[in-house]
């Protein structure tokens, strides 16, 4: 049976998830919105937090996309250096340096977040905070 | 026809709604069904046991309980479970644990139409 909430407790629960929303917009996407009682505002939590969730893992695609162009763009640099034995033209160094930077500034930007229980390491991993298994 | 259908009757657990949708999309457009979906530990052990599927793909970070405790708990009652790890993390070290465990595999979410090979070769 569903309890009905005071006027005072709906006030309060809407403060929370108020104060959880502004968090998760923050990028703080290791906060989950509480468990609330009242039909509506448990259909509220609950949608933030699928948001919250869906948004980690659309990052986490991003910054993983982003590390294999640059493992990609890092062997095509190799095979073109065979090819130019005297040093990459000009043109061809600044294009891929440029590519190299915007890769990199996008992961950076994902790790501007704070993701549940998932660390994305400079040097390329994606772990879990809670350790696994290992 | 029930004697006919050939594909996989699939437990999907996520706790992306968005991932959710596109493993199960990937499922049905190559034959397979999906029989419920979970979004996190706890509910894929629940129905796991009501539903008993043949095959789960599994995501391993989720709140409540994680892809690996899930997959422990329904292998302890179920040794011959089939279940195929679809995550984010870095495979080298999560498809060792996934071994351990007893799962027939990981794949990364980066290439979700590995999952499906897997799956076909169960």
């Amino acid at each position: 049976m569903t309890r009905l909430m005071s006027m005072d407790d709906e006030r309060s629960a809407l403060k929370e998830l108020a104060k959880v929303a502004r968090q998760m917009a923050e990028g703080h996407l290791d906060v989950s919105a509480p468990d609330v009682e009242n039909g509506e505002l448990a259909e509220l939590a609950s949608a933030m937090n699928d948001l919250a969730v869906n948004m980690q893992e659309v990052l986490i695609n991003m910054w993983k996309q982003a590390e294999i162009a640059k493992s990609v763009l890092k062997e095509t640099s190799l095979a073109l250096t065979s090819h130019f034995p005297e040093g990459l033209p000009e043109d061809i160094r600044k294009g891929i340096d440029s590519l190299r930077g915007n890769f990199s500034d996008t992961q950076g930007a994902v790790m501007a977040f704070d993701l549940y229980d998932v660390f994305l390491d400079p040097d390329g991993t994606c772990s879990q905070y809670s350790g696994g298994e290992t | 026809m029930k004697g006919m259908f050939m594909g996989k009757r699939v437990l999907v657990v996520d706790d992306s709604s968005i991932m959710r949708k596109v493993i199960s999309k990937a499922l049905r457009e190559n034959g397979h069904a999906v029989l419920g979906e979970a979004k996190n530990g706890k509910e894929a052990v629940a129905l796991y046991e009501a539903l008993k599927p043949d095959a789960v793909t599994m995501d391993i970070t989720m709140r409540e309980m994680d892809g690996l405790a899930a997959a422990r708990k329904i292998l302890e009652s179920d040794p011959g479970a089939q279940i195929i790890f679809v995550s984010n993390l870095e495979e080298a070290k999560y498809s060792r644990d996934a071994q351990r465990i007893g799962a027939k595999g990981y794949v990364s979410k980066q290439r979700t139409q590995d999952f499906l090979s897997l799956l076909e070769a169960l």
